[in-house]
Formats: structure tokens, C-alpha cells, sequence
């Protein structure tokens, strides 16, 4: 050990921070809040619920929309995007154990064999089979990324149940573009997201249908 | 027992049942390490105070998938980066870290010389100023290590990596550190 170590431990008696705020109090205000932005958010879902059944209104309704960790944008034009496999990009390898540090329980359907977990800035990952390869990924409580997809006006975004009325995203149709702010953006096929105990799940497959989508979420949700 | 604070594994079982009081007492021993953390990656006080009030109500949600047994503080500033790193997309500086005013300091058992003391003054500041210096990965996991004294297991979990990546980019942001102060 040079003495850069204990020259910087010296530092941290010495620096300036800005003083600790008040979290307490804060945090009782931010509760008492909660209920009407809990009504908020439930008569936005019901709008939303209302004009996705309109199809002039989609357009100009979906630029916007969230639910859980992902963000969905409805574009005239979708940015560049390249084609790559399912299971690219999804991080490093990582023990189921460590998956659960990241996020509680990990969540996954009856599967057999080995269930290999990988993991990319907080998105633990995995390749299920449903018969075809699907790429299941769970996102935490507070996780970094906000997963953004950019759908164009050939991509349907369709409010689902999953186990509580709109808790999910059915995403079907045209090839719509899935960007993780660790990776390049890539296009992606049918997609489900849903929420589900304060984890976000997105289930992704070229073939995936939106019965198999469900059945499988509702397998992980229960 | 009246009057003795609660071990933290009755607080968390008591929160996990949706004791508010309970996760309040929790979190009060972390506010401040959790409060620098996230002015370390926000770049700004008021940022991070609102980073410090996302993490703690998400913690607060997610209170019941916690594992009892395991450490809460790394669990707890991990949610409070979290939050802080998804502010901070929006913001986009850093904190520049500052050296408190000289009539703070503590000056020791023995009172040092006036050169001493400017020498030894002038060589915090210019440490610091390579600190401040370095790419925000080096410099945010060295202020972990060192400025806030966190373990390499909490650091992993503040920054959102694995330990190994801990490890190795706190041995390249020393070399960083040495090549720029030394």
C-alpha cells in the first residue's frame, strides 16, 4: 500500500459536505402523498385504457408511457437499430444469489435443468424456452435503467392483465427498438412488460404470442 | 428493555409487517452515508436530497423482499444509488469535493508550524484536486473507499457492479491517482 491510501482516508475528515437534510420528515410527507398519486396514476391508466381502444387516438397518446422501469415512446420514424441475438448483451454470468442481492427473490417460471442468470447494470436476465428462445429480464426496486423502447406507428401497444388490471404491456406487431443505456440499441421482437410486486418483468421472443406471453407471466406472478 | 433502541433485525422484522416507525428507526443510522452517496453521484445537494427521499420510499416498498439476516446497509444504499443514478441522467454534473474551511480542521495533539500546516494544507488540496480530477467511475469509487469508508461489498452495491469490478477499478483508479498526484 502506497500512502496515496491513508493520505486520502486523511481527506475524509476534512472535507466540506453539504449538510444532511431532514429525510424523516420528508419521508412522512412523501407517504401521506402517496394515496392521491396512487388515484392518479390509476385514472391515467384507465384514460389510457380508454384511447388505446381508439386507434386515431394511439398516436397521439402513446409518445409517452411508463410502467415500472421501461418507458415507451411512439415515434413517426424509429432511430437506427441493428438485429442481434436474444441472448447478447445480457451482462455478465451471475449466481442466483447474487441475482437476488440485486433484486428479492428471483422470479421464474417451472423450468428444467440449470437456469443460467446474467446480469447488466442491475437487469438480471435469463433465456427461457417456451418452446422458443425467450429472453425473460427482471428489473428492481429503484433500478438504474430505465429501459426505453421506441415503437413506430406499425407497433401495437396494448394494455394487459396480468394479475391486477393494467399491470402489463402487450407490445406486438412491427419491430420496435429496445435500448438498456449499457448496449447499443437493438430491435426487438414481441415483447410483454408488466409489474409485478414492485419488479418489473420483460419477457421477449421472436415468436412469442400474447397467450404464452401471459401464461408464462402469470406463472412468475403468483 | 424500554427505552433500548431495537436490534435492527426486530426493526426489520417489525417493518416488514408495515411498521412505519419501525423502518424510520431503521433507516436513521444511514441517512447521512446514504445522503453523500447520492450527493457523490448526483453532483448537487438538492438532487440528492431527492434522491436520498426516491431511495428511502422505495426501500420502504421493497422492505418485505428483503432477505433478513443480511446487512441492511449495503441492501439500503444500493436503493438509495439507484435513485440517485437515475436523477442524476437528468442533471448530468458532478460534486466537487471541497476541503472544509481551515478554522475547522482539528489541529492535533501538538500545535504543528504555520508552514507545516499551509504545506500540509496545500498537499490535501492538490490530492484532492486530482481526486476531483479523475473520470467519474475512478474518482466515485475511490471517494466510496476511502472518503466515505465504505467496504468493497457496500461499494459493489452503491455503485451497482460486482465486487471484482470493485477491485480492479479501484487498483486502475489509484494507478490514475498516483500518475496524476505523485
Amino acid at each position: 500500500m502506497s500512502e496515496l491510501e491513508p493520505n486520502l482516508r486523511s481527506l475524509a475528515a476534512e472535507l466540506e459536505w453539504p449538510p444532511t437534510p431532514s429525510i424523516e420528515l420528508r419521508l412522512a410527507e412523501r407517504r401521506r402523498r402517496l394515496p392521491r398519486l396512487a388515484i392518479a396514476i390509476a385514472l391515467l391508466a384507465v384514460a389510457l385504457a380508454v384511447a388505446f381502444a381508439v386507434p386515431q387516438a394511439r398516436s397521439a397518446i402513446l409518445r409517452f408511457f411508463h410502467i415500472g422501469a421501461v418507458t415507451i415512446e411512439r415515434v413517426g420514424t424509429l432511430p437506427p437499430a441493428r438485429e442481434r441475438a436474444l441472448a447478447v448483451g445480457l451482462g455478465a454470468p451471475i449466481s442466483r444469489r447474487e441475482a437476488e442481492r440485486l433484486l428479492g427473490p428471483v422470479r421464474l417460471p417451472p423450468v428444467r435443468g440449470r437456469v443460467r442468470l446474467y446480469s447488466l447494470d442491475d437487469v438480471v436476465s435469463t433465456i427461457l424456452t417456451t418452446p422458443d428462445p425467450t429472453l425473460l429480464s427482471e428489473l428492481g426496486v429503484g433500478g438504474p435503467p430505465v429501459l426505453k423502447k421506441v415503437v413506430g406507428p406499425a407497433t401495437s401497444v396494448t394494455p394487459v392483465r396480468v394479475v391486477n388490471p393494467g399491470d402489463g404491456l402487450w407490445i406486438s406487431g412491427e419491430r420496435h427498438v429496445f435500448i438498456l443505456p449499457a448496449a447499443p440499441p437493438r430491435l426487438a421482437g414481441n415483447v410483454l412488460v408488466w409489474e409485478y410486486k414492485d419488479v418489473t418483468f420483460r419477457l421477449e421472443g421472436r415468436t412469442l404470442d400474447e397467450r404464452t406471453a401471459l401464461r408464462v407471466a402469470r406463472e412468475i406472478s403468483r | 428493555m424500554e427505552g433500548r433502541p431495537l436490534a435492527e433485525a426486530e426493526l426489520v422484522a417489525r417493518a416488514q409487517r408495515g411498521d412505519e416507525r419501525a423502518f424510520e428507526e431503521l433507516i436513521r443510522p444511514y441517512e447521512e452515508i446514504a445522503f453523500r452517496i447520492a450527493y457523490l453521484i448526483t453532483g448537487g445537494a438538492a438532487e440528492a436530497e431527492d434522491a436520498v427521499q426516491d431511495g428511502l420510499v422505495n426501500a420502504w416498498r421493497a422492505i418485505g423482499r428483503f432477505r433478513r439476516g443480511e446487512p441492511l446497509r449495503p441492501w439500503l444504499l444500493r436503493v438509495v444509488a439507484n435513485a440517485a443514478r437515475n436523477r442524476r441522467r437528468s442533471a448530468g454534473r458532478r460534486a466537487q469535493l471541497v476541503l472544509r474551511a481551515e478554522s475547522e480542521q482539528s489541529s492535533g495533539d501538538a500545535a504543528p508550524s504555520p508552514e507545516a500546516i499551509v504545506l500540509a494544507r496545500d498537499e490535501r488540496t492538490r490530492l484532492l484536486g486530482a481526486l476531483n480530477a479523475l473520470p467519474e467511475n475512478a474518482r466515485l469509487v475511490l471517494a466510496c473507499r476511502f472518503l466515505l469508508g465504505l467496504s468493497e461489498d457496500e461499494t459493489a452495491a452503491a455503485l451497482g457492479v460486482r465486487l471484482g469490478t470493485v477491485k480492479s477499478r479501484t487498483a486502475r483508479a489509484l494507478d490514475r491517482l498516483r500518475d496524476v498526484y505523485e
